[in-house]
């Protein structure tokens, strides 16, 4: 049981096929800092991974992902802690409750504000800053954005363009476990790729990470779908039961 | 004119019979499902389908998952000339107040996993063909959005009504079933929304493409993501929007019908 899960593509180390009812994830459980820690690499379906965290006992989940800078003050090497965020992936799914009335899960605060200070714990280096707000632009996958629409993003407000970060934020959030996202900067958009994300870098996230958080949930995300539950719309353990 | 009123927010609570007279509630099967509907005969002697998207009772399935395939298909087999539809929604002008009603004039869609066609694949030249052959098959040809004179039926019947009511307005449609981070509202407000749900499409798409003329009041229910701090945190869902709303639209209904 791990009471931390990492969503990110291809960590470091064996990963083992987890099965879902959305298809497999691959998990790697490990200790870190005293504390047992779930990384999750996400399967095809975005909601296999978040599923994945819930089913192995996490409360939160710290999505990494890579993405592109839209605002000039960003570099690549650059952390970027989103707390807002705009949607433009489409065709997936975008829920765990298709054919049911839950009433609405609320965006606001768009993330944990408990999780993203933890993550905002990790040490700043002259080349490696980290923002701890900004913008997230979720880029419909798997193709770089095009010159229009990177200008079109920064005309919303858009920091970075990432890809990976949503549905799968706001799915954690129908599960209600915590969510935050660390976007690691790996080039100006329309540019090239100009930083990889490699494991050192990862692994300092994660010891800052692990030693700021409190062990104790004090935010609000567990009690997401409190309303659906109070009236009775939703069973203990509702997320048992999903499937495709 | 034979019209079909789509029920929305708070649908589900009305006793019907408290409106008008109500018959059986009789269901439709269509290719995409089963459609439920109830026949009204209003004060005036006017006979109006009533279907309540969200189901009876309780909300069944929210916005993104309302069957209006098999809504409006069945609206046009049971001989619905005009949709009169209404939405609960959330508020991005700065002008509006929680409680006020909108007869939207467009439509901005910004769905994302919805099926917009009841032709089989993505649009296509073919499928465009067939869309038009069949639009041109029935008398009239159907508006690009909204059908005015049901916009000014509902406009009027709602002024008669003491409702504080706007008669312009985009209306933006996400996809939900989560609502928007305070990015997205703004990135709406800036593309020129003034009101913000998730129902209206593909259902005003459906019912263009079956020739049906379609008008749609807004109920502002709350502030949009972000918003409330600066006007409100007013919140109303209640069974008397749904109520306010019914009446609204019949007396629309009857107007229409003579």
């Amino acid at each position: 049981m791990s009471d931390l899960a990492i969503l990110m593509p291809c960590p470091s180390g064996a990963s083992a096929p987890y099965a879902t009812p959305f298809g497999d994830a691959h998990v790697q459980e490990r200790v870190l800092g005293g504390r047992a820690l779930a990384l999750i690499e996400p399967g095809d379906d975005p909601r296999a991974g978040p599923w994945a965290a819930r089913a192995l006992g996490a409360t939160r989940l710290a999505i990494v992902c890579t993405g592109a800078a839209l605002n000039r003050l960003l570099r690549p090497l650059d952390w970027l802690l989103p707390d807002d965020y705009v949607d433009q992936t489409r065709g997936g799914p975008t829920t765990y409750f298709t054919e049911r009335g839950l009433g609405y899960v609320q965006q606001s605060p768009a993330f944990c504000p408990e999780l993203r200070a933890a993550l905002a714990a990790m040490p700043e280096r002259p080349d490696a800053r980290v923002f701890d707000r900004g913008t997230l632009v979720a880029a419909p996958a798997p193709r770089p954005e095009t010159p229009a629409e990177a200008r079109w993003w920064r005309g919303l407000g858009g920091d970075v363009a990432a890809w990976g970060a949503q549905p799968a934020a706001a799915l954690a959030r129908e599960l209600e476990l915590c969510v935050a996202v660390a976007c690691y900067v790996v080039r100006a958009a329309g540019a090239a790729d100009d930083a990889w994300l490699e494991a050192p870098e990862v692994e300092r996230l994660l010891a800052a990470l692990v030693a700021a958080l409190p062990a104790a949930r004090g935010c609000a995300c567990g009690e997401a779908l409190a309303a659906a539950r109070a009236r009775g719309a939703l069973e203990m353990d509702w997320w048992k039961v999903l499937s495709v | 004119m034979r019209v079909c009123i789509f029920g929305g927010t708070a649908a589900y609570h009305l006793r019907l019979e408290d409106f008008a007279r109500a018959g059986e509630p009789f269901a439709v099967d269509t290719p995409d499902g089963r459609a439920h509907f109830t026949g009204l005969t209003t004060a005036g002697g006017a006979q109006v389908l009533f279907n309540s998207r969200h189901g009876q009772g309780a909300l069944e399935r929210s916005a993104a998952f309302v069957n209006h395939r098999a809504n409006v298909w069945a609206a046009r087999h049971l001989g619905a000339e005009v949709i009169l539809s209404w939405n609960g929604c959330g508020a991005l002008d700065a002008l509006l107040s929680v409680g006020d009603l909108l007869v939207p004039h467009d439509v901005l869609d910004q769905t994302r996993a919805r099926r917009y066609s009841y032709a089989p694949s993505t649009p296509n030249g073919a499928a465009q063909a067939r869309w038009r052959r069949r639009a041109d098959a029935l008398p009239g040809t159907p508006p690009p959005v909204f059908w005015e004179p049901a916009r000014q039926a509902l406009l009027a019947a709602a002024r008669a009504q003491g409702h504080n009511v706007h008669a312009w307005g985009v209306y933006a449609c996400t996809e939900g079933p989560r609502l928007e981070s305070r990015a997205e509202i703004a990135m709406l407000a800036g593309a020129g929304a003034a009101v913000v749900g998730m129902t209206l499409s593909p259902e005003v798409w459906l019912a263009a493409e079956l020739g049906l003329r379609y008008a749609s009041l807004c109920a502002v229910t709350n502030w949009a993501t972000g918003l409330a701090e600066q006007h409100s945190n007013a919140r109303r869902f209640g069974p008397e929007v749904g109520a306010a709303c019914l009446r609204v639209a019949l007396a629309a209904a009857e107007a229409l019908a003579t």
